[in-house]
């Protein structure tokens, strides 16, 4: 047997997720990855090459790869370009290796509830993004008013009293100037203002005269339904960091007048709201008509239609590679929610909320932004909240990869929505 | 210039400014790499290659490959190629951020510390004092004290800032001189001023810098009021014969009887409060420095150099004369056995004045931040945005960033009121910034940069920064640092293991 040996090492840009005898190696660079199940000499050779005392490199030889049944591991990794075996004369003193990104779940000592150490003195600055329901009176009865909100920005009545007893509710200019001042200094760049029926709200112009002063990029949400030639005026005179944003719920695009509409008001953007396959093409088809150069497609899982969500919107193997999440945003997604975090909603019925689906923090009235916050951070909320808290997602070893649990999964409870899962576990 | 580098021992590395990370990378990588940049054709070499029967190849200078291996290597070449890794050094970050009013009002909402300059006086001659002979601008510690009512203007000033959502719980308020001591009426004063502030919700803790010759008189004074003390000294009494009185006369012996003082009336406090800051020069060495601290008080000092900035030119040979690096004490000179022996935090630490170690995990190993790149600066150099280190108010009510930066960039001023004009302030910055950034467009470790633009002669014409490297300085420092660490695979292995990357 050739005396031959070879230094062994694995690129930075590999991710590598280990769970018992069972090891994925997602690379950074490519988007591909690696899945082995119950090889526990796999996995044992990965756990060498972690530890530090061997500086992220282990000297192998032809027979030590055999009597391990390493070999074919080897030609996956170079294959793939994951790593390299150097031959130890070209590099006979052994060089310098950076780590690869190493996840090891250790079995007896499953991932704690993260809670943030410290909290307090900065927790504020964590606040990137403000959504105010400005007010919850509607004359509309939409399908969707009170089950959309949940699982996007999108407008209720559910946010008032109006469910019982027909009150409505709406935050007063002097309560968002209050949030304002609490939140100044914070790094927010968007704040989304939903209503309820925003042109019925009777600070309107006020609201985008405050608002405009800052230098926030501020987003009105109307419903389709609310407008009929125009936005409000007041809108476009907010400036150019004011947006208009038009709520489009497909199923109520019936007829070319109301095609008309939809071109007449030119709004800066546009969200569709679908529920089945036909209205896709529906969407394709006004696309072609309007102006409007931001458009959102955003699928509504009405607890009917979960065939169109596994046909159109479930992850799988191939569009997760497709995503090429880089290592950042790997090691980010196993820490917290890196589509919630730092988001801080705030109902028209005053309620501080983390997340479409959170439990409120308190009011506005009776406790501050920042011990809102500081709320959040302390009992592992929507923030912290990620797939490895979840079943089955936490079981997965893809899980820092797939995108972050979304409000859909919050406000349905089917967490793993992708068509992975089957295919790993069939 | 490609972001290609080799070592001494013949390794080849690729480094990556965006993730800052170094990938090695086989000799047949870089092989075809050259060729390209020669205006050869890879592809046709290969063709050519493959028309010959020998299952091996014996590349010049490489070695012998199977052409199996050759034709893998060139693949991952074009992979890395088209994934962009080939580039230059100087990735194209552009310091677009720029300070604006609203910043430095944030900055100073947020701001933790407040120093006071109470005097210029102090009672020692070291030689090597900032204030002293050797520097240009010296003023041989003129007895000025600071106005007592300006400082509480301040502290009035920022009250208003302390009672913001964002701005910190404690206050640390720390005292500078000259000896502060010599004006500890100044001190009295000011703390006294502080407790009446307690309505804001914050609490205060005190700290001062002292040379300890005065620490007899005012100890019980410092104690009550819970002040965490530094102390400066050199090490026994032949290191510490650089700080002398004005007489000539050493001071060792005087302070080190006041240390002993506060240890044996004040065990607790000496474990919890004391700290001592000592400067590395041509009588005293790292292990002496560290020896003499563990032996003699179970302490492990502050280890700073002396001050390269402002050296008068007709002192600079004296001045040469009495310095001492720490970079080459720690590295290459009679120190070096301290990397084996101590943890890595009871080192000082050398930030900037090369890539290795501490430097070179700073610039490869810091944890990335999102979207997987690493940490770095948003604005040319590596100045502190002012005043998120600290105000400092000096004796001629001059309002600055921090004590060491020269007064003449003075940010604002306390006279009959506190004048601080925030955007006048980012204004200033802002053009510090862009003066600074011609240089840091070309520099190859701008986005690692930890110089100060106060220490580069920013109001000069021409400013110069001496950490300024071109690409092929820059890669040559990586290769000689990623060199060292090669060889020194015991350092690589405790800097892995004691700072947690």
């Amino acid at each position: 047997m050739s005396a031959k040996a070879y230094w062994f090492y694995l690129e930075s840009y590999v991710y590598v997720a280990i769970k018992g005898h069972d090891v994925l190696l997602y690379n950074a660079m490519t988007g591909k990855f690696l899945s082995y199940t119950r090889k526990p000499q796999i996995v044992e050779f990965l756990r060498a090459l972690h530890r530090k005392e061997n500086l992220y490199a282990l000297e192998v030889t032809p027979g030590f790869l055999k009597e391990n049944r390493l070999e074919s591991f080897m030609e996956d990794i170079s294959g793939y370009f994951m790593g390299d075996l150097i031959d130890v004369s070209l590099a006979p003193g052994k060089p310098f290796f950076m780590s690869p990104h190493f996840d090891i779940r250790e079995e007896d000592n499953p991932m704690e509830k993260r809670v943030l150490k410290n909290v307090g003195k900065d927790s504020l600055f964590a606040v990137t993004h403000l959504t105010l329901f400005v007010n919850s009176r509607c004359r509309n009865n939409c399908p969707a008013c009170h089950t959309a909100c949940k699982q996007f920005p999108w407008c209720t009545r559910g946010n008032g009293n109006n469910k019982n007893n027909g009150a409505d509710s709406l935050l007063e200019i002097g309560e968002i100037k209050e949030i304002l001042d609490q939140t100044k200094g914070c790094p927010i760049k968007t704040i989304d203002i939903i209503g309820g029926d925003l042109t019925l709200y009777p600070y309107l112009e006020r609201l985008v005269e405050l608002l405009c002063s800052g230098s926030y990029h501020v987003n009105y949400h109307f419903h389709f339904s609310h407008l009929k030639d125009r936005i409000p005026d007041v809108i476009p005179a907010g400036g150019p960091n004011t947006r208009a944003t038009l709520l489009v719920d497909c199923s109520t695009i019936t007829s070319p007048g109301d095609l008309n509409r939809l071109k007449r008001l030119e709004p800066d953007r546009v969200i569709f709201l679908i529920q089945k396959d036909p209205e896709i093409s529906i969407v394709e088809s006004v696309i072609d008509h309007i102006s409007t150069p931001d458009i959102t497609v955003q699928p509504y899982f009405n607890g009917r239609n979960l065939d169109f969500f596994k046909a159109n919107v479930f992850t799988d193997v191939q569009s997760l590679a497709e995503s090429i999440p880089d290592l950042g945003a790997v090691n980010s997604r196993k820490s917290y929610n890196t589509m919630n975090y730092g988001k801080i909603f705030i109902k028209s019925n005053k309620e501080i909320i983390s997340g479409l689906n959170g439990a409120p923090l308190g009011k506005i009235n009776e406790v501050s932004i920042e011990e809102a916050v500081v709320s959040e951070l302390s009992q592992h909320g929507n923030w912290l909240k990620t797939r490895h808290d979840v079943a089955p997602c936490g079981d997965c070893l893809l899980n820092s990869i797939c995108p972050p649990l979304s409000d859909f999964e919050n406000a349905t409870g089917i967490n793993n929505s992708c068509n992975i899962w089957k295919e790993r576990t069939a | 210039m490609k972001n290609i580098f080799k070592t001494a021992n013949n390794n080849r590395y690729l480094y990556r400014s965006q993730e800052q990370t170094v990938m090695y990378l086989h000799p047949l990588v870089e092989f075809f790499s050259d060729m390209e940049d020669r205006g050869a054709s890879p592809v046709q070499w290969l063709e050519d290659l493959d028309q010959r029967d020998e299952s091996h190849v014996n590349i010049e200078n490489l070695g012998v490959f199977a052409k199996k291996e050759i034709v893998y290597y060139f693949t991952k070449y074009n992979l890395l190629k088209e994934k962009n890794y080939f580039s230059s050094v100087r990735d194209e970050q552009i310091f677009r951020r720029r300070l604006t009013g609203h910043d430095i009002e944030n900055l100073v909402t947020c701001c933790d510390d407040v120093t006071f300059e109470v005097t210029k006086a102090c009672n020692l001659d070291c030689r090597y004092c900032i204030q002293g002979e050797l520097y240009r601008v010296h003023d041989k510690h003129q007895p000025v004290n600071i106005d007592r009512d300006k400082a509480k203007l301040l502290l009035d000033y920022l009250r208003a800032y302390w009672t913001r959502p964002l701005s910190p719980e404690r206050i640390t308020i720390k005292f500078y001189g000259g000896e502060p001591l010599m004006n500890i009426g100044a001190i009295k004063e000011i703390v006294d001023y502080t407790k009446t502030l307690e309505s804001t919700g914050k609490t205060f803790s005190y700290y001062i810098t002292t040379n300890g010759v005065l620490l007899d008189q005012y100890l019980d004074y410092l104690v009550a009021n819970d002040f965490f003390i530094a102390i400066s000294l050199d090490g026994d009494q032949d290191a510490n014969s650089h700080r002398v009185f004005p007489s000539g006369n050493h001071s060792f012996e005087k302070i080190t009887a006041n240390i002993n003082r506060i240890r044996d009336n004040y065990p607790s406090y000496f474990n919890e409060k004391i700290s001592f800051q000592s400067v590395l020069h041509n009588r005293n060495s790292i292990t002496h420095i560290l020896g003499y601290f563990e032996d003699t008080y179970q302490k492990h000092p502050f280890i700073t150099g002396m001050n390269g900035v402002g050296v008068n030119q007709d002192r600079q040979e004296e001045f040469d004369d009495l310095r001492a690096s720490i970079y080459q004490n720690l590295y290459y000179g009679k120190d070096y056995p301290l990397l084996e022996e101590k943890k890595l935090n009871e080192l000082p630490r050398v930030p900037g004045s090369g890539i290795i170690t501490h430097d070179i995990y700073d610039l490869l190993l810091k944890s990335p931040g999102q979207n997987g790149k690493a940490l770095r600066n948003t604005t040319p150099t590596g100045t502190c945005h002012p005043f998120s280190k600290g105000i400092f108010l000096s004796t001629d009510g001059k309002i600055l960033p921090c004590e060491r930066i020269d007064h003449k960039y003075a940010l604002g001023y306390v006279g009959d009121e506190v004048i601080l004009d925030f955007g006048a302030v980012a204004g200033e910055f802002n053009r510090y910034y862009d003066k600074m950034n011609r240089l840091c467009l070309s520099c190859a470790n701008a986005a690692n940069c930890k110089k100060c633009l106060f220490s580069c002669g920013v109001e000069e014409p021409n400013a110069v920064c001496k950490q300024y490297c071109d690409e092929k300085d820059f890669l040559t420092k990586l290769s000689g640092n990623i060199g060292y660490m090669e060889d020194k695979p015991g350092i690589h292995y405790k800097h892995l293991t004691e700072t947690g990357r």
